[in-house]
């Protein structure tokens, strides 16, 4: 009787559940439909002198950020908004969010051409060069680069990579094939760059694609080595050449001092610009829901963008789940049989005193800035996998989780049970395995579905190494397309359904187990 | 007299808990088929000195031989001594999680003292001797007190031991379930089981137990026969206290 009323209550839950899904979805619609007539802007950028006192957009890291920066905070109250991707700043400029975008000149226009309500302002805000990045004691890399460099400007490939890409004439005429037979036999060059920075990389039928990468490639041509492309975010290509993760950061970056201070840079290979965007008029016309809806997902088939990312999230969260589990009985019993065991070792003293710092710091910081401490600093000079640095940070993180859920569950078991093993006989060991274990997990189980949950939903950062997942892939859409609502929703989507499966689940297991109840 | 065989030995116990001393230099023998009872005011330390028979707490001074072997020596292994010392509790402590016939089975098969098929057999003897068999596949969770109680004695019998201890088997019962309890411990009783009873039943003492010990002030005040426990008390004390319970 008792199993039934909670199947029925169950099928309740679910059609609330659809419920609260619909008006997500409405809502969320009608959000991106919203009128931009609700203006948060009150300052018109005309030219370099009007941006004192306005809401300046950037791309975190990038020169635009690094000018503005004089600006921030100064007496006209001039504010600084700063986005990782060029194309989040542009999306919160066409949303009213910043008065004004600074970037690189070839992105600007890039952006401008999908964006009718957008435009660039006459006035120059910087002019800058850019150059590969190499770590400090990488001079023989350096100076082979710099051959290469020298002869490809020679022998007009650089001119005719960036024809191929800038102005309405010459676009797409001639673009650059490896020569034929090259010998690789020099090992791999990892570029790390930021893709979504058109045109210098951008992604294109899924293949990263630009400037950059066509150059990068002649220059591994001449080289007689393999070109490997990783992407991330732009503030972490210094950081990633100079551990070692990547030979040279190739993302339309510009020589600066800071910079100077903690990396090395190539000879330059074009000049840039650094402008100013601004929304011109109001939104262009309306497009229908169908098309945004094909554009996120159809066209060059972007859809592809989020399966592949929900194989690296699955991958992320199932490995590191196991290592949360493993991790968690581990540290569980030895918690557990500090407190407990009447005979403390000082093997055992000392087992706990590791276990309980490894909770504070785990349970104490982000798992962001664990991920990128275990990426970046502990595997700093290894090249790793981000896949495996990945699952080693969410596996640590959740293992302090999962011990703390099954420590209370053991905790809550009458000390009369142990008693009872003990006195038939069981060793400590055996009393544990038998008798304690099945019932403290049994009584942790909620609170470890709701770790693995909350796994799920934070290996949402793993972009931060440069890992496509579900949320990296929604971004990625976002980024060529401009349009928020519908990857973003989706991949919420996504999340909610996984999430569900696995309450259904746990739920079925519980259930299971809890035969016993009365 | 002489013919009793020696089974628990118990010298000069001490235990106490921090400044607190609970038993003060206990003595008595244990011969195997008795059936002891032990009573006292609470808080006098009876319970600690039946749980430290099987080491569930450790004195700290004193021996404890089984079989002519001290067991508070650390060398002894102390698991293969508590698989022939049975407990029964005074909560029961029955694993909620497994069904009646995995209680009994339980320390049996994963002890290795017997194998699966034999410890099937074994339970199911067990219980029919303490009149549950229609519950083998029930949880504990849909049990009354008194059918817990039953099970948990069935589970330490299925271990062979050759004592079992009882503390306050039937303190955590309603009334009307405490006869069928002690009718089982009564039918051990007469099997020859020995046993080490901690109760408040007087009934009990008078009728089953072969001797009475009263624990009083840390120590054991008297130690006797039920006839001369009951109707000719020396000690003061005891006096004091048999005309309280009655």
């Amino acid at each position: 009787m008792a199993q039934r009323t909670k199947n029925k209550l169950n099928g309740k839950n679910m059609r609330y559940v659809m419920f609260a899904m619909m008006v997500l979805f409405i809502a969320a619609f009608n959000v991106g439909c919203g009128k931009s007539e609700e203006t948060k802007t009150k300052k018109i950028v005309a030219g370099v002198d009007d941006l004192e006192g306005a809401n300046i957009g950037v791309q975190l890291g990038t020169t635009g950020d690094i000018y503005a920066t004089d600006y921030e905070g100064d007496e006209a109250g001039t504010k600084l908004s700063r986005f990782n991707k060029g194309a989040d700043a542009v999306q919160a400029l066409k949303q009213n969010k910043v008065d004004c975008v600074i970037i690189d000149e070839q992105p600007a226009k890039a952006f401008v051409e999908k964006n009718a309500e957008l435009s660039i302002l006459e006035e120059e805000f910087a002019v800058e060069e850019y150059a590969i990045c190499i770590a400090k004691d990488n001079t023989k890399l350096k100076n082979e680069i710099n051959q290469a460099l020298g002869e490809l400007q020679s022998e007009g490939v650089i001119a005719d990579i960036i024809k191929n890409y800038i102005g309405d004439d010459t676009k797409g005429k001639t673009p650059y094939v490896s020569p034929e037979d090259v010998d690789r036999s020099n090992g791999t060059l990892t570029m790390a760059t930021n893709v979504g920075f058109p045109p210098y990389e951008f992604f294109e039928n899924g293949e990263p694609t630009g400037i950059d990468v066509d150059m990068a490639q002649a220059i591994a041509d001449k080289l007689g080595m393999e070109l490997v492309i990783t992407d991330m975010e732009f503030d972490a290509i210094i950081m990633a050449v100079q551990s070692g993760k990547a030979d040279i950061g190739v993302a339309g970056m510009t020589v600066t001092e800071d910079r100077l201070k903690n990396i090395d840079f190539t000879d330059s290979y074009t000049t840039a610009k650094q402008v100013i965007i601004v929304k011109s008029k109001d939104d262009a016309q309306k497009r229908s829901f169908k098309d945004r809806l094909y554009d996120s997902f159809v066209k060059d088939n972007r859809w592809q963008y989020i399966t592949k990312g929900l194989g690296n999230t699955i991958l992320i969260t199932l490995f590191a789940g196991l290592i949360g589990i493993l991790l968690g009985f581990l540290v569980a019993i030895v918690r557990v049989a500090n407190d407990r065991s009447g005979e403390k070792t000082w093997v055992l003293t000392l087992a706990n005193a590791i276990a309980k710092i490894y909770l504070t710091v785990f349970r104490g910081t982000p798992v962001l800035a664990q991920l990128m401490i275990m990426y970046y600093v502990v595997f700093g000079t290894m090249k790793i996998n981000p896949v495996i640095a990945a699952i080693l940070a969410f596996g640590l993180n959740s293992g302090a989780y999962v011990a703390e859920a099954i420590r209370s569950g053991i905790v809550g078991i009458e000390i009369g049970q142990f008693e009872a093993g003990r006195s038939l006989g069981f060793s400590y060991a055996k009393t544990m395995l038998y008798i304690i274990l099945p019932q403290g997990i049994k009584n942790s189980l909620p609170a470890m579905c709701n770790e693995f949950i909350s796994l799920l939903k934070e290996s949402s950062i793993v972009g931060y190494v440069g890992l496509v997942d579900v949320m990296k892939g929604a971004d990625i859409i976002r980024s060529n397309t401009y349009e928020a609502l519908i990857p973003l929703v989706t991949v919420a989507l996504v999340y909610l359904a996984i999430v569900m499966l696995m309450t259904a689940g746990v739920n079925r297991l519980e259930r299971r187990l809890k035969k016993d109840a009365r | 007299m002489q013919d009793r065989e020696l089974l628990i030995e118990v010298k000069d116990l001490c235990k106490s808990y921090g400044e607190n001393t609970v038993l003060e230099n206990l003595s008595t023998n244990i011969y195997r088929g008795e059936v002891i009872a032990i009573v006292g005011p609470s808080g006098c330390g009876k319970s600690t000195f039946l749980r430290s028979l099987n080491l569930l707490e450790r004195p700290e001074s004193g021996e404890i031989l089984f079989n002519g072997v001290d067991i508070t020596d650390k060398k002894v292994n102390i698991n293969k001594v508590r698989e022939k010392i049975g407990m029964v509790f005074q909560q029961f402590n029955l694993f909620p999680n497994m069904t009646v016939k995995e209680n009994i089975m339980l320390a049996p098969v994963k002890l290795k003292v017997m194998g699966k098929e034999q410890a099937s057999k074994k339970a199911d003897e067990l219980l029919a001797r303490v009149g549950l068999s229609d519950k083998a596949d029930a949880y504990p969770g849909n049990l009354s007190g008194g059918q817990k109680q039953r099970i948990a004695i069935a589970r330490t019998m299925a271990m062979n031991p050759e004592v079992i201890l009882f503390d306050e088997p039937t303190s955590a019962l309603d009334p009307e379930m405490v006869g069928e309890v002690l009718e089982i411990m009564k039918e051990l009783a007469a099997d020859g089981m020995t046993m080490v009873v901690v109760t408040h039943e007087m009934g009990f003492a008078k009728e089953v137990a072969s001797r009475v010990i009263f624990i009083d002030e840390k120590r054991i005040m008297e130690d006797t026969n039920p006839q001369e426990f009951f109707e000719n008390p020396k000690n003061q004390r005891l006096k004091d206290f048999l005309s309280k319970v009655k």
